[in-house]
C-alpha cells in the first residue's frame, strides 16, 4: 500500500492531477461567482493550469519545445492580465459596480 | 525516490488546502492571497521538473510583479465590492458545461494518443542552457513578436486616460 503511494506520487499523474484542478478552479470560479475582478483572475489561473500540464509533459516526454509554450504562454497572460484589469477599472468608473448584470455598455443605450 | 514523493504529497496536500480555502472565503482579498499561495506552490512544482527558469519567473515575475500590482489595484475599490461575493448557481444551465466536456474529452484523447509506447527519458541538466538556445536560435520571431505583444498594455493605457487629461486641459 505504502509503494503504491509513492509509486504514484514518483510519476507524473500527481502534476497532471494539479493542473486538472487549477483549469477546474479557474472556470467554476468563472462561472460561479458573478464579479468582474473574480473572472480575470479567474483566467489567469486557468492559464497556470495549461501551463503546468505544458511543463509537465515536456519533463516527462523529453521535448524542452513545451517549456517554451510556457514562457509565450507567461507573456502573453501578463499582457491581457494588465488590459482587463484597464477594462474593468474604467468599467467601474463608468457603472459604479461590478457585477456581470449589468454588463450592457455596447448593448444598449441609457434611459434618459 | 522515497524523499521526492513524500515532498510532493506535502506540497500536493497544500495545494488541495488552499484550493478549498477559495471556495470557503467570502472576501475577495482572502480568496486573493490564497490563489496567490498557490501560485507559489505552482513555482515549487516547477522545480521537481527540472524548469529552474520558469520556477524564478513564475515567483519573482508573475507572483511578485503582476499578482501584487493586482493586490494593490483592488485597493482602489470600496470594500463594499470585494466583501460578501456569493455564489450564484441559478443562472447555470448544464448546456454550459457541455462544450467544457467536450474539450476535456478531446484533451485527454489526445494526450492518450500523444503519448509514444517507448519514449527515451531526457535529462536536462541545465534548463536556461537549453531554454536560451531554444529562444535565440529558433523562436527569434517569436521573442520580437512577444515584445510587440507586451507593448499593447502601455498603448491601451494611453488610450483609455487620454480622454479625462484633454477634458482637464481644457
Amino acid at each position: 500500500m505504502l509503494q503504491e503511494i509513492i509509486n504514484f506520487f514518483a510519476k507524473e499523474y500527481i502534476f497532471y492531477l494539479i493542473s486538472g484542478m487549477l483549469i477546474f478552479l479557474g472556470i467554476s470560479l468563472f462561472l460561479l461567482r458573478k464579479n468582474l475582478l473574480i473572472a480575470i483572475l479567474a483566467l489567469e489561473v486557468a492559464f497556470n493550469g495549461v501551463n503546468l500540464a505544458f511543463a509537465t509533459a515536456s519533463h516527462y516526454l523529453g521535448d524542452p519545445k513545451g517549456k517554451m509554450v510556457v514562457l509565450v504562454t507567461l507573456a502573453i497572460a501578463a499582457g491581457s492580465f494588465s488590459i482587463g484589469l484597464i477594462l474593468v477599472v474604467n468599467y467601474y468608473r463608468l457603472k459604479r459596480s461590478l457585477s456581470f448584470d449589468e454588463l450592457k455598455l455596447l448593448g444598449e443605450r441609457d434611459e434618459e | 525516490m522515497i524523499e521526492r514523493a513524500i515532498s510532493l504529497l506535502i506540497i500536493s496536500s497544500l495545494f488541495f488546502f488552499f484550493l478549498l480555502l477559495t471556495y470557503y472565503f467570502r472576501h475577495f482579498i482572502y480568496q486573493f492571497l490564497s490563489i496567490l499561495v498557490l501560485m507559489v506552490l505552482q513555482g515549487v512544482l516547477f522545480l521537481y521538473l527540472n524548469a529552474e527558469f520558469l520556477a524564478a519567473v513564475q515567483i519573482i515575475v508573475y507572483v511578485g510583479a503582476i499578482l501584487i500590482m493586482f493586490l494593490f489595484s483592488l485597493f482602489l475599490f470600496p470594500e463594499e465590492e470585494l466583501k460578501g461575493i456569493k455564489t450564484d448557481v441559478s443562472r447555470i444551465s448544464y448546456k454550459t458545461f457541455i462544450p467544457i466536456g467536450l474539450l476535456v474529452l478531446l484533451l485527454v484523447i489526445s494526450l492518450y494518443r500523444a503519448v509514444p509506447e517507448n519514449y527515451s527519458k531526457q535529462e536536462f541538466l541545465s534548463d536556461i542552457k537549453v531554454i536560451g538556445n531554444f529562444l535565440f536560435n529558433e523562436y527569434w520571431f517569436l521573442i520580437y513578436l512577444l515584445a510587440f505583444i507586451l507593448s499593447l498594455p502601455m498603448v491601451a493605457l494611453y488610450i483609455f486616460f487620454r480622454r479625462e487629461d484633454a477634458s482637464r486641459n481644457n
